[in-house]
């Protein structure tokens, strides 16, 4: 059984707005994943700087600070577009294995997130070396379990 | 093969997906930086540090989108968005090839600038375009392809 308010976001001018269309939907999915290529691939070229790999030259905090801008460009576009293709079906997204575990994914990568990367990359950072290795390759690895379960929704 | 699996079609997607991700995000962090919108390091580190990124993307991206491709080549060989975005990844190669050779040629000019030459910028903004060309197109051949 569903909660009440997905029927409310079934019955939203948002769902009925997406489904007015044969154009509406696609162009909506595109720019969720030009959105996700923005957003992925800095985040991942940063991860990558934290596990030591590539981009070494730099400090981390600066290269946060020179990536921060084009991160939120991605973050702004996911928003915008991931809410709309959610409202245009609710009830098979949630019943969606995939779905969920984008969304487990995704929810886990915001946590550690706030709580972990956000101060390793603050100018004010004491974190080792080991530290940032830990915390680079395991956003890797919510990143790409949030890109295959993103992949898995539609296949599936 | 690949078609007849459950798994067998999803996991090329997947991985299809994930190194676009990392292949294009490496060329926009590129392009970012000959437009100055991003301004540091020297663009020949920044590229040399992503030409790894950029090989592991690529090839990554060739062999799943070979796989796929393979699964329903008659189909795919039909599928007016499969060829234009064939098209795009040759004018994306062209242009990556006219940069090196005439833009990059000079790079030492211009390495450290916070805002590199018309030439650069115009490179990068060939690049951009055809990028998101390619990720509509891509998403385009999913809507489009025939029942048989």
């Amino acid at each position: 059984m569903e909660p009440a308010i997905v029927h409310w976001i079934e019955n939203s001018f948002i769902a009925h707005a997406m489904a007015a269309s044969v154009w509406v939907y696609p162009v909506v999915e595109t720019l969720h994943m030009i959105s996700i290529v923005v957003l992925v691939g800095t985040a991942a070229m940063f991860d990558f700087r934290l596990i030591g790999w590539r981009l070494t030259g730099m400090p981390v905090a600066e290269l946060a600070s020179q990536l921060r801008p084009w991160i939120r460009v991605g973050i702004v576009g996911i928003l915008m577009t991931g809410p709309l293709l959610f409202a245009s079906d609710p009830d098979r997204y949630l019943d969606n294995f995939y779905f969920r575990l984008k969304m487990t994914f995704l929810l886990s990568t915001i946590l550690f997130d706030l709580f972990v990367v956000r101060r390793l990359r603050s100018p004010r950072s004491t974190a080792g070396v080991a530290a940032q290795r830990f915390a680079g390759g395991f956003s890797l690895l919510l990143w790409a379990g949030i890109v295959a379960g993103g992949r898995g929704i539609g296949v599936f | 093969m690949v078609r007849e699996g459950y798994w067998g079609y999803g996991i090329p997607q997947m991985v299809h997906l994930g190194s676009m991700a990392l292949f294009g995000g490496a060329v926009v962090l590129d392009d970012l930086r000959l437009l100055g919108a991003i301004r540091k390091p020297a663009f020949s580190d920044l590229s040399a540090q992503l030409a790894a990124v950029k090989w592991v993307g690529f090839l990554l991206a060739g062999s799943s989108g070979l796989l796929l491709f393979m699964s329903d080549a008659t189909r795919f060989y039909k599928n007016p968005a499969f060829l234009i975005k064939t098209g795009l990844l040759f004018l994306i190669a062209a242009n990556a090839w006219i940069f090196r050779s005439v833009v990059y040629k000079d790079v030492k000019a211009w390495d450290n600038a916070a805002n590199p030459p018309a030439g650069a910028k115009i490179a990068a903004l060939v690049s951009l375009f055809l990028w998101i060309s390619v990720i509509a197109a891509s998403r385009a051949i999913g809507f489009t392809l025939s029942d048989t």
